[in-house]
């Protein structure tokens, strides 16, 4: 097996003169889980349209495992599973009738076939519902169904196109558990997610796209550093005291102290030694510390730093 | 190999739609079977279908002529058993004899209008269905060998197979007596130049052994079209259940093959068929699943409804490989329709627009056939408009073959429709292969 899995050269994608990739370039290890991490609209739906070979790039190129889709893209299209954002399903079909036919798609026959479909309706936990019709089944079911299907011909590389939107936290955790597990049995997992806990939680390596471009990519502890190793603490007092905030600002492993209609905000090195000097220097003040709120720097913080938005904006 | 899969896949689809079975099963033989019943029958007669009488008022203006002056005398017509001509003096009165037999008693009640006013009164107030004017000069033009006439028919608009079966009794009974006319011309010119002149009485029994032999098997030339059991076809041109059954078989076909190809839009709307670009999977392979899926639906869809429509309403679709033909023809035009229409789509809300109204206007014209009940005579340029529609190609080939039509006089409508399938199949084909790449 290569140790690239996937390499995206000079991609770009416009849509009319909406340029909704914009000449990304990056690359995915084997064996790795690689997210795309990004708003609504940033242009990860698109980049991975392109590498699963739906849509065809304006310019640049991708090599999946070695094969460019732009040269063949059926060799492309036979070592992927692809798991659509939308559940793409039969629903008047049951979930036996689906992962049949779907394994059919990826050229799955006889004994293969109903050996690699009752396997898959284990992995997903659907062999108690097989003969049910999808269309009857939860949102929840249908999810895993539709990851089912991407699993069915043991793909080197499985593209997951958001698949925990709009599900209950239960089945968002048994997907998030089962992109785990197919990683650790040697799936390289390319995953785009608006949600950071996924991406931070999943990820090997993280790219974070915004308006078509790639904005940064690394490891989580990367990315972070990009912001400093500072952590934020979000504090309310119980009367307005300015003495307190000048003392604060004095106070060693405050870097900077802001307060905005009572709402003071600090970074700090380490909130852990920090936050008792704190305290400390309210003690004899006659005000009380009514809430604090530490923040550790993460990828929104990261996207923040980045953009000036938020990642949910 | 995966064609057939999605083929396989989409057919099973369509079969466990519940408002598809019946759109495609149940309506067509509702419609059928309420004008069976509607119609008279659904009794254990299998004679046919018998029908209501139509009510006709009949006007005899004829004059007669001195050579009929004596009297028609103890004449009989072959197959008009009980006809009493013995007093009738015109060949109008001839006529309303014929129309009073009891051989037609089942079909037509005949009412004597003092005047053409009152008869066509009648129908006016829906009293009577057809009127029927003989002329002044009805006998003389019968007789005379330059002098013409004209029988008058008044209907009611709204009345299709009434009418229809006066007109096509009354036209039998025309061509027999201008038959006569000719033969009863011809013998008293031969004989004249043979100086043999002919009198009044031996004219009048040269025309009625004329008449006399008209249905004699020995003596006249038949054409008789058979089933492959054997079973005489005969004229099903006023077949009301097969003509009705035919129209509706051919409608709602035209619509099966619309909605099965338009599980590509379905399909592309629900995200099915991005997720079937993402398999290796060609596109042709994709496209040709659906083809066959259309055709192989339509094609049990229409085998279904011929079969029952044979077994259980008794319907002579004609020769069999004729009809064969005609089906292989509706098959293949509705599928290339459909596919065509979709491929004009962006979405599957207009299609529901562009099936309810397009659909249903070209599948009217296209069977037009059906609602003036194989009157064609009045109707060419209405036979020629459905010729505009894909459907109308449909109904000619089918009409063909229920008229008895031979292999030969079918393949000409059938070439037509293969060649309009073929260029419908090349615009649909072509589009969806330029949309999908």
């Amino acid at each position: 097996m290569p140790t690239t899995a996937i390499e995206v050269q000079n991609l770009h994608k416009s849509f009319g003169a909406v340029k909704a990739v914009d000449g990304i370039d990056f690359t995915v290890q084997a064996g790795e889980i690689f997210s795309l991490l990004g708003p609504n609209g940033a242009g990860k739906t698109t980049t991975i349209s392109m590498i699963s070979c739906l849509l065809r790039p304006n310019e640049g190129d991708v090599l999946v495992l070695g094969h460019s889709v732009r040269k063949d893209p059926q060799a492309v299209k036979a070592c992927l599973g692809v798991v659509p954002q939308e559940i793409a399903l039969y629903e008047d079909l049951s979930a036996r009738e689906n992962l049949t036919f779907w394994g059919k798609m990826y050229e799955l026959r006889g004994e293969l076939l109903r050996k690699r479909v009752d396997e898959v309706l284990e992995v997903i936990g659907l062999a108690d519902r097989q003969k049910g019709m999808v269309g009857k089944f939860s949102g929840g079911m249908k999810r895993r169904l539709n990851i089912g299907i991407a699993l069915l011909h043991k793909p080197q590389l499985i593209i997951m196109d958001e698949p925990t939107v709009g599900i209950d936290p239960q089945s968002r955790r048994s997907i998030l558990e089962s992109v785990l597990q197919l990683n650790r049995e040697g799936a390289t997992v390319l995953y785009t997610t608006h949600y950071m806990e996924e991406a931070q939680e999943l990820s090997d390596h993280i790219a974070i796209m915004d308006h078509g471009k790639l904005i940064a990519m690394g490891t989580h502890e990367e990315l972070v550093h990009i912001v400093g190793e500072t952590d934020r603490l979000e504090v309310t007092l119980s009367a307005e005291a300015p003495q307190v905030i000048e003392t604060w600002k004095a106070t060693p492993g405050v870097k900077q102290v802001t307060s905005v209609d009572g709402h003071i905000s600090l970074l700090v090195d380490d909130s852990n030694l920090v936050l008792p000097r704190l305290f400390e220097a309210v003690a004899n003040t006659g005000v009380r510390l009514t809430s604090v709120d530490i923040q550790v720097p993460n990828l929104e913080a990261v996207f923040l730093h980045l953009t000036g938005r938020a990642l949910r904006d | 190999m995966k064609a057939w899969d999605i083929a396989l896949k989409d057919i099973t689809q369509s079969f466990r739609t519940m408002f598809a079975v019946v759109f495609m099963f149940g309506i067509p033989l509702l419609v059928t079977g309420m004008f069976y019943f509607m119609l008279g029958s659904g009794g254990d007669d299998d004679e046919g279908m018998p029908m209501a009488p139509t009510q006709v008022q009949i006007v005899n203006q004829d004059s007669g002529s001195p050579l009929l002056s004596q009297g028609m005398g103890a004449q009989e017509i072959p197959g008009m058993e009980g006809v009493d001509l013995s007093a009738a003096q015109s060949m109008g009165e001839v006529l309303i004899a014929i129309l009073q037999s009891p051989a037609l008693a089942d079909l037509v009640t005949l009412t004597i209008a003092p005047d053409e006013a009152t008869a066509r009164a009648a129908v006016d107030a829906q009293q009577a269905g057809v009127a029927v004017i003989i002329p002044a000069n009805f006998t003389t033009a019968l007789i005379e060998p330059d002098a013409k006439t004209t029988l008058s028919l008044y209907q009611d608009p709204a009345l299709t197979i009434g009418p229809a079966i006066v007109r096509a009794l009354l036209s039998q009974m025309i061509e027999n007596f201008s038959g006569a006319k000719i033969t009863l011309s011809v013998t008293l010119e031969q004989l004249n130049q043979a100086g043999q002149p002919v009198d009044g009485a031996a004219a009048q029994a040269i025309a009625m052994h004329y008449l006399q032999t008209m249905d004699d098997d020995a003596t006249t030339l038949n054409l008789v079209a058979h089933t492959p059991g054997g079973e005489a076809a005969g004229n099903q041109a006023f077949n009301p259940i097969g003509m009705i059954m035919g129209g509706m078989l051919i409608f709602f076909a035209f619509f099966t093959g619309a909605a099965t190809s338009e599980s590509i839009l379905r399909e592309d709307e629900r995200g099915t068929l991005p997720r079937l670009f993402t398999t290796p999977t060609r596109v042709a392979s994709i496209l040709g699943g659906k083809f066959i899926a259309v055709a192989l639906t339509l094609v049990g869809q229409v085998s279904f409804l011929l079969l029952f429509g044979r077994l259980v309403f008794g319907i002579p679709w004609g020769a069999l490989f004729s009809v064969i033909l005609a089906a292989l023809g509706l098959v293949l035009l509705a599928g290339t329709f459909g596919v065509f229409l979709v491929s004009l789509l962006k979405n599957t809300r207009q299609g529901s627009v562009v099936f309810g109204g397009v659909m249903t206007i070209t599948g009217m014209l296209g069977i037009i056939k059906m609602f003036t009940m194989g009157v064609t005579s009045s109707n060419r340029a209405l036979d020629i408009v459905s010729l505009l529609v894909p459907q109308g190609w449909a109904m000619r080939s089918l009409s063909l073959s229920m008229d008895g039509a031979s292999l030969g006089e079918i393949l000409p409508w059938f070439g037509g429709a293969l060649l309009l399938s073929g260029l419908f199949f090349f615009i649909g084909n072509l589009r969806l292969k330029q949309r999908f790449a």
